[in-house]
């Protein structure tokens, strides 16, 4: 049942208007400023937002950062028309990047580097950083104190995503006991095969 | 003449091209590829593991497998088609090419059944592939996900322009050692007799710090001490706060005199 339609209309306003996610948190301390209210009543409100949009194509969605209204998957047909030559692309470089550090985080460039094989580059780490998809969270403490990445909430947000354990599984790791085994069979096995071995026989 | 044979051709299957008077139907084997075109081939790879990756799936070679002598090959004849080409040949493909080299000369070696705990010189390699084909392989589902600005559209209504201006008085150190004697003095409090010492640094409570300010727009100067600590790991913590205000990573304001003092994290989110 609808609570307070009044509180509800002021949370869809704070919503619509505000650059960022807001979390019931912080639409609660906004609020019980002017108004004597609780945090459930925020809850509710929100809950009756929800309802309120079942027959729009509007929507309240929670991620990381809090709540914030999207439209519906069921537009993005027209959307994409609209906003076609806004869509920014990335490299896969990039991409790669960015997955080793929220599967891996905290990591250093260094961790980045070993498991991509090429040096970080660090126009990538700047895109990521100036999307605030990435930050410092300390220094390593081994010789030249390197710095450790993590991933943040807005990166999270991005992909309309609350938690990290949200993300794709990891592909498991290969067993290395198993790794061994098959390469000791196959390099003896090779070895035989050899056609060193073979032409010093004959 | 010319016109005869023009005839005769369209009859026939449609040529590729006619060189000298003799149509083409079947693309020549050693079909030159201008260089620009390879060019682009070789940028698209992310590096040597990229590259070696797509040489073993490209044959479909077991990765747990790999004939390091065929494949050593390719990857140095890719490698010498980017120096030919004169591409900028990033450092990590030759320390690869080295890599390889040394892995094959290694497997030549005959294997002393004594020495069991040698292990292949290609596992190494294996696993950096693997681990580096776990990521990529992620990376890809991520960039499948749904985001904003592609898959997801955010709703908004305009606000009207409003300024509210707001400064913040600068505070002083004595005010400052002021609000640290109050917490020394709490802490007080809370003091009982434990001697264990420990190790404490002034960089690790510089990251804690930061990590308990980074989600808050203000928090309390006080909050940021633990009163159950001994008199030692209160210091620390303000050393801590001191250091990272050296570095201009926080700032502390205090609204009012007397006010309370609060602690705000410059690190852009």
């Amino acid at each position: 049942m609808t609570t307070d339609s009044n509180l509800k209309n002021t949370i869809e306003a704070l919503l619509l208007s505000s650059d960022e996610p807001l979390s019931a948190d912080k639409l609660y301390k906004i609020i019980s400023n002017k108004k004597n209210i609780t945090k459930a009543d925020v809850l509710d409100s929100i809950n009756d937002l929800e309802d309120d949009y079942k027959s729009k194509e509007i929507e309240v969605s929670k991620v990381a950062s809090g709540y914030r209204i999207q439209a519906k998957k069921s537009i993005n047909d027209y959307l994409n028309i609209i906003f076609a030559e806004k869509t920014p692309r990335y490299s896969r470089a990039l991409m790669e990047t960015l997955s080793i550090i929220a599967y891996k985080q905290p990591v250093t460039r260094g961790d980045i580097e070993s498991i991509r094989g090429v040096s970080v580059s660090s126009s990538i780490m700047r895109t990521l950083s100036d999307r605030n998809w990435i930050k410092i969270i300390g220094y390593r403490d081994v010789p030249g104190k390197p710095a450790m990445f993590s991933t943040t909430p807005e990166f999270l947000n991005y992909f309309g995503l609350e938690r990290l354990d949200e993300l794709p599984d990891l592909p498991d790791i290969i067993e290395p006991k198993n790794l061994d085994l098959e390469l000791d069979d196959q390099s003896k096995s090779q070895n035989k095969e050899d056609p060193i071995s073979e032409s010093m026989l004959n | 003449m010319q016109e005869k044979d023009f005839n005769k051709l369209q009859q026939s299957e449609m040529p590729f091209a006619i060189v000298d008077g003799e149509e083409i139907t079947e693309l020549p084997k050693d079909l030159y590829i201008p260089p620009v075109a390879l060019q682009v081939f070789l940028d698209a790879f992310e590096g040597p593991l990229d590259l070696l990756l797509y040489l073993i799936r490209k044959q479909n070679l077991d990765i747990l497998n790999i004939p390091i002598a065929d494949i050593t090959e390719q990857y140095v004849n890719y490698i010498n088609l980017m120096k030919e080409l004169e591409l900028e040949l990033a450092g990590e493909y030759l320390l690869m090419a080295a890599m390889l080299a040394e892995i094959k000369s290694r497997l030549l070696l005959p294997i002393f059944e004594e020495i069991e705990d040698e292990e292949d010189p290609r596992a190494e390699l294996v696993r950096r592939l693997l681990e580096y084909e776990r990521y990529r392989k992620v990376s890809e589902e991520i960039n499948e996900l749904d985001r904003v600005e592609r898959d997801i559209y955010l709703s908004s209504v305009e606000t009207g322009q409003f300024e509210q201006p707001l400064i913040l008085p600068d505070i002083q150190l004595k005010e400052l050692v002021v609000s640290f004697q109050e917490v020394l003095k709490k802490a007080e409090m809370f003091s009982s007799l434990h001697f264990t010492k420990e190790p404490l640094s002034v960089k690790e409570r510089m990251i804690r710090i930061l990590e308990k300010i980074e989600n808050e727009d203000f928090v309390r100067f006080e909050d940021l001490f633990d009163l159950e600590e001994q008199k030692i790991g209160l210091v620390v913590t303000f050393l801590a706060l001191l250091e990272l205000m050296k570095e201009l990573l926080i700032e502390i304001v205090q609204a009012e005199e007397f006010g309370t003092i609060h602690v705000k994290t410059l690190i852009e989110k």
